[in-house]
């Protein structure tokens, strides 16, 4: 259990009425976490979502033959370990502390028994959760964009029909 | 995960009066709902349709040979175990399975037709759950399953409860079966003062919990609830040794003289095979009508403390009570082990309370873990 006012400054927890706010604050924990640990890895199945509060998080997944390789960083007021609220996981991708963080822990099925109980927190909650998607998947396009440079050079990309 | 209903894994709380709501939504269902109920001067499963049928308020005292019910406070599930189990309605004592009649003379077979109504039943602790994962060990997962035990467990809801208080005759921890439901259940509660916390174990107990009134539990309540079963672990006064020890134990001294003091209290009375949840022996019975037209075929309950459990052509192997009482107990204990790869016992004590001369099964086992004299 947090207090409610730790959440209130989480840009995740903005625009939520106290009420809300007050039951999320029931089923969170503070987890101090230092640099270099890893929250959680790569195929794991995990109970808690985090959101975090101070510090940068990497997420990293693994290629065989090049080992770890870092895709993003998550920075405070943003969500981490989303497959455990959507299918009980696995983890897509692993996360190392990057810097000493402050992360606030949400057990998950009791989020979902609590957005169960609450349909407009629940709307609420899946409206922040399809926004952190979406924020990934950008952020994958533009992976893929890089990856792919150099199959379509510039010449080919900008010709076509005009 | 589920799509409809609560989560597997989460915790929620009722206020007490609303767990007649669980109990009309499995109605609704279809299932017959068994519970707790006063009958006979003991606290035993049986058809129930109102929560102010179970014993509000009641509480047992147990000890070697001896079951007393009084009144203490106001909590449903204070009581611990009576003498019944789930073994009844999954293995019921008496059950037909097979019925033959003479037709123009030729024989014609039908087998029973399965239990009409799936079973849900409210109360069942760790140690019954853990039996019933012996029986579905002998009976289920073995070289042929038994069919009628089959239909009954595979639609049976369970509702189970996180023990508050042992009796003095538990040893379930020592078993590593309880107090806790740790699996087995499909909804797992918790009893406190004023409210009861429930936590989901199956998506069939997600969607009968989400049909009624609950809250979310938060992370203190759920930390409270799972207290309760702790507290009750620190009650527990009776344990026996880990499983190799008592199997390696029992193995290493066959004639071992405590057998002889046993035997003189032991009335082969069968009341500990009968008491017990997972003794599984069962004879079959044809039983004909006077014309010789029509048979039938039934299984009953049998006990290894009866004449006739041993008897072979040469007549009963196991003539004394000292050979029966060994036998049961080095099954039990030990050879059960070799046989089905766990022990036989789940330590919920009513072999204990219900042998009317009081043999303690963890106190037999430390006499013959003894040093022979």
């Amino acid at each position: 259990m947090v207090s409610r006012e730790i959440l209130d400054g989480l840009r995740f927890f903005q625009g939520l009425p106290a009420e809300y706010v007050e039951q999320l604050a029931g089923i969170a924990e503070e987890r101090n976490v230092e640099a270099g640990s890893m929250l959680f890895r790569e195929g794991e199945t995990a109970s808690h979502v985090h959101i975090v509060c101070t510090g940068k998080v990497s997420l990293q997944i693994r290629v065989p033959g090049r080992g770890p390789i870092e895709l993003q960083t998550i920075g405070p007021g943003e969500l981490l370990g989303w497959s455990a609220l959507l299918n009980n996981g696995p983890m897509t991708a692993a996360a190392r502390a990057a810097t000493d963080c402050r992360l606030i822990s949400l057990n998950a099925v009791q989020l979902l028994a609590l957005c169960e109980h609450e349909p407009r927190l629940g709307m609420e909650v899946m409206r922040r959760l399809a926004s952190s998607l979406s924020q990934r998947l950008r952020y994958t396009r533009l992976h893929l964009l890089d990856v792919y440079r150099h199959e379509f050079p510039p010449s080919a990309a900008g010709g076509g029909q005009s | 995960m589920n799509s409809m209903g609560l989560p597997t894994g989460c915790y929620v709380r009722i206020d007490k009066p609303d767990l007649q709501g669980l109990l009309d939504e499995l109605r609704r269902l279809g299932y017959r709902v068994l519970g707790p109920r006063l009958s006979q001067g003991a606290i035993q499963l049986a058809d129930l349709e109102s929560i102010q049928q179970m014993p509000i308020g009641w509480v047992d005292e147990q000890q070697p040979g001896r079951y007393r019910l009084r009144q203490q406070g106001s909590n449903y599930f204070d009581y611990v175990v009576g003498p019944g189990s789930l073994k009844r309605f999954l293995f019921p004592p008496q059950v037909e399975v097979l019925q033959s009649l003479s037709l123009h003379g030729s024989f014609q077979f039908t087998a029973p037709k399965p239990p009409p109504q799936p079973l849900a039943v409210i109360g069942v602790r760790a140690c019954d759950l853990a039996a019933v994962r012996i029986l579905d060990r002998v009976l289920l997962e073995g070289p042929a399953s038994d069919a009628d035990y089959r239909a009954r467990r595979q639609s049976l809801f369970v509702l189970a409860v996180n023990c508050a208080r042992p009796a003095a005759t538990c040893f379930c921890a020592s078993m590593n079966s309880g107090p806790a439901v740790t699996e087995g259940a499909d909804l797992a509660l918790f009893e406190l003062p004023t409210h009861f916390v429930l936590e989901v174990g199956s998506e069939r107990g997600g969607e009968v919990l989400s049909a009624i009134k609950w809250r979310p539990c938060s992370t203190r309540e759920v930390a409270e609830a799972q207290q309760v079963p702790r507290q009750a672990e620190k009650r527990l006064s009776r344990a026996l040794p880990s499983r190799e020890r008592v199997r390696d134990l029992l193995r290493a001294d066959l004639e071992h003289e405590h057998y002889d003091e046993i035997a003189q209290r032991c009335l082969a009375c069968s009341n500990c095979t009968m008491s017990c949840p997972t003794c599984f022996c069962s004879s079959i019975h044809d039983t004909s009508d006077l014309s010789g037209e029509m048979c039938t075929r039934e299984r009953l309950w049998a006990s290894c403390f009866t004449d006739d459990h041993s008897y072979m052509n040469s007549g009963t192997v196991r003539k004394s009570i000292r050979a029966r009482y060994r036998q049961w107990l080095t099954h039990k204990l030990s050879s059960w082990i070799d046989q089905f790869g766990t022990s036989g016992c789940v330590g919920c004590g009513r072999c204990i309370t219900w042998c009317p001369v009081g043999i303690d099964l963890t106190a037999e086992v430390a006499a013959l873990g003894g040093t022979n004299s």
